[in-house]
């Protein structure tokens, strides 16, 4: 099954291009241009990662983190973000347990990164699941 | 006059008698004089009495002498003492008339002088109100030009010294006398004032008259064709000494009137001068704050235009690595490819602009004051500042005035004085509670007097923060107000930049929390500025 990735961005630039990009690389892909508009997105299939600018207006990248981590929803999130000051919001996001690419980033570090998010998320998955059952042959 | 006199006197003292001609008459009688004394008095003055009785005084003499007389009862040496008797009681009221007429004539003159001499003073003046404006380059040498046309001068040089302490000269010649020659000139003259243990004025009627103790060569100037000259030293701000010449080709007299009056233009002069000087002296200061506003308007702005920049950078990388892997496919899609390379483009001209509108804001600019539309100087700002308000997390709305809004500013200095101001509100506002990181930036127009009907353009950037009690909004207006006025505080730099535009910049509490900064510029009318 393709992996569902959504990108939080209110740059309609860079929403594009992430979603052209993450398509090319086999992902399925969803774009919120703001941390509003993704909260009220109810149809979404659970993603497998998501990719979340820091500085939006309104709700920050920060504020919608903390808003699902209140809401018990464990998926994995890579922050970007365009900031002067990378190395401390790297160090906010190393706090929370997150990834962080300081913008504009190359496609493999994006990719790894994700690519390494999918996987933990899938293998969380697969521990949820109950034991399939041993059938006595 | 004389003729006149010589003729009726003649025929007053002498043998012709009127009541021969006409019957009934008086023997011509002596009033007939009185109208040509009148005459002299009020046409020659003092002479012309004078002359009229001697010649009245003459023919008298004659007529006796000759046998004729007109007091006829008496005998001749007596007639001819009650006719000098006559003229002398005649001359006291003609001399006293002749007198005042020649003092009220002088005192007309000395007035339509001093009028004229004032009407200089007076040009002089207004030319040099601002001398260092673009439009008005030669405020000296119109002035100068004034000056020698007022003594009918042939040179007026205006000797003032530089940083160096090297004359630098301006001058206006009725007959150009050449570069190099004028400069001698100036040298020359100036130098005999302005230098040390030198006689603060030099004044010469002729190269004769030239005092011994000055050092100057009299065949220098002759050579230079100058024969005449008044040379007065100043001093300027900086205590180096300049000097004002006026002189001739030909030698002259100087009254002295002409040397007081020469005296009092320099004074005028030498504080155009120093008024010129010091008017450099706020312009560089000027630039300098311009710089340093600048300066803490592009510190306060680096991580909001690193931003700014990143965003489009981002894109394009993205982008062009997304039709590299979509090219990689052994069916490539064409029109994904077209796409992508067209928000390329897009993107490209976007990074362009920001670092258009950065060049623009850190590039030195001439500091020339021109009309421009308030609405439109917010606008730019706004925009450079919307990454800023991204990063702080602050809404910005603004709310633009329907038609221009005229200001007279230089334009990079205005745009860094509000850029200033905006974001210090965004930098408050930051701090504010999450649910109000609010800043509304208004337009409008104020009316200043009614009467007059001037206004104010006015920026209006009102901070919403609801978590502040009415208290609490005062302290902030307070405390604002004081960083308007400390040394180096942006606000304070930007401050002095409008108030340079003749604008001011404040700190007001509407006593509902609400917190407004306002900038005011003195607003130009449409049909005005055209």
């Amino acid at each position: 099954m393709t992996p569902t990735i959504c990108v939080v961005d209110d740059d309609r630039s860079v929403r594009r291009a992430l979603q052209r990009l993450l398509q090319a690389a086999g992902y399925r892909v969803f774009t919120f241009g703001s941390a509003g508009e993704f909260m009220q997105f109810g149809t979404v299939p659970r993603p497998a990662c998501l990719v979340i600018d820091v500085q939006m207006p309104g709700r920050t990248g920060a504020d919608l983190y903390k808003q699902l981590c209140h809401t018990s929803c464990d998926v994995p999130v890579i922050f970007i973000s365009g900031h002067a000051d990378s190395r401390a919001i790297a160090r906010i996001t190393r706090e929370m347990s997150t990834s962080f690419l300081s913008k504009p980033f190359e496609d493999e570090a994006l990719l790894e990164l994700l690519g390494r998010a999918v996987e933990a998320d899938r293998r969380k998955l697969a521990d949820a699941l109950p034991a399939p059952v041993q059938s006595k042959a | 006059l004389v003729a006149s006199l010589a003729v009726i006197a003649i025929g007053v003292y002498g043998n012709f008698h009127l009541n021969e001609v006409f019957p009934g008459l008086l023997r011509t009688p002596t009033v007939l004089l009185f109208p040509l004394f009148f005459w002299a008095a009020a046409r020659f003055g003092v002479g012309g009495v004078s002359t009229s009785l001697l010649v009245a005084a003459l023919a008298a003499s004659i007529s006796t002498a000759s046998g004729a007389r007109p007091y006829v009862t008496l005998p001749p040496l007596e007639s001819l003492a009650a006719i000098q008797l006559y003229l002398t009681v005649m001359s006291i009221p003609l001399m006293c008339l002749a007198g005042v007429l020649a003092e009220r004539r002088q005192s007309a003159s000395d007035l339509a002088a001093r009028l004229r001499f004032e009407a200089l003073v007076s040009e002089l003046a207004a030319s040099f109100i601002r001398p260092a404006q673009p439009s008005h380059p030669s405020a000296f040498e119109a002035g100068l030009a004034r000056v020698g046309t007022f003594w009918h001068a042939d040179l007026v040089l205006l000797a003032t010294p530089d940083a160096t302490g090297q004359l630098r000269c301006r001058h206006w010649c009725r007959e150009s006398l050449g570069d190099e020659r004028t400069a001698l000139a100036c040298t020359t003259l100036a130098s005999a004032v302005t230098g040390d243990d030198a006689p603060d004025m030099l004044v010469f009627d002729s190269l004769a008259g030239i005092p011994a103790d000055v050092r100057i060569d009299p065949d220098g100037l002759a050579a230079l064709n100058l024969h005449a000259a008044v040379v007065v030293r100043f001093r300027t701000r900086s205590n180096a000494h300049g000097a004002l010449t006026v002189a001739a080709f030909e030698s002259r007299a100087w009254s002295n009137a002409d040397l007081a009056h020469i005296r009092l233009l320099t004074e005028v002069l030498s504080n155009a001068w120093a008024r010129e000087e010091a008017e450099f002296e706020v312009q560089e200061a000027r630039h300098e704050l311009a710089k340093a506003a600048r300066v803490l308007s592009m510190a306060a702005l680096t991580s909001s235009l690193a931003h700014e920049i990143n965003q489009p950078l981002t894109a394009i990388l993205s982008n062009a690595q997304a039709g590299a892997r979509v090219l990689a496919d052994d069916t490539p899609a064409l029109a994904d490819v077209r796409a992508i390379i067209a928000d390329i483009v897009d993107d490209t001209r976007r990074a362009s602009r920001v670092i258009e509108r950065l060049r623009d804001m850190v590039a030195r600019h001439s500091g020339t004051s021109e009309l421009l539309d308030l609405n439109v100087a917010v606008r730019d700002v706004a925009a450079l500042l919307s990454s800023e308000a991204i990063v702080r997390n602050v809404t910005v709305t603004l709310a633009f005035m329907p038609e221009p809004l005229l200001v007279r500013a230089v334009r990079i200095e205005l745009q860094h004085a509000i850029l200033n101001v905006l974001n210090e509100a965004l930098r408050i506002a930051a701090g504010a509670g999450v649910s109000t990181r609010s800043v509304a930036v208004r337009l409008e127009s104020e009316t200043i007097h009614a009467h007059s009907g001037d206004r104010y353009a006015r920026i209006v950037i009102r901070l919403v923060d609801e978590s502040l009690s009415t208290a609490g909004a005062s302290l902030r207006t307070s405390a604002l107000t004081v960083r308007l006025t400390e040394r180096e505080s942006s606000l304070a730099v930007a401050r002095t930049t409008l108030e340079a535009h003749g604008g001011v910049v404040s700190a007001v509490s509407d006593g509902r929390g609400r917190c407004d900064l306002i900038i005011a510029l003195p607003q130009v009318e449409v049909g005005a500025a055209v």
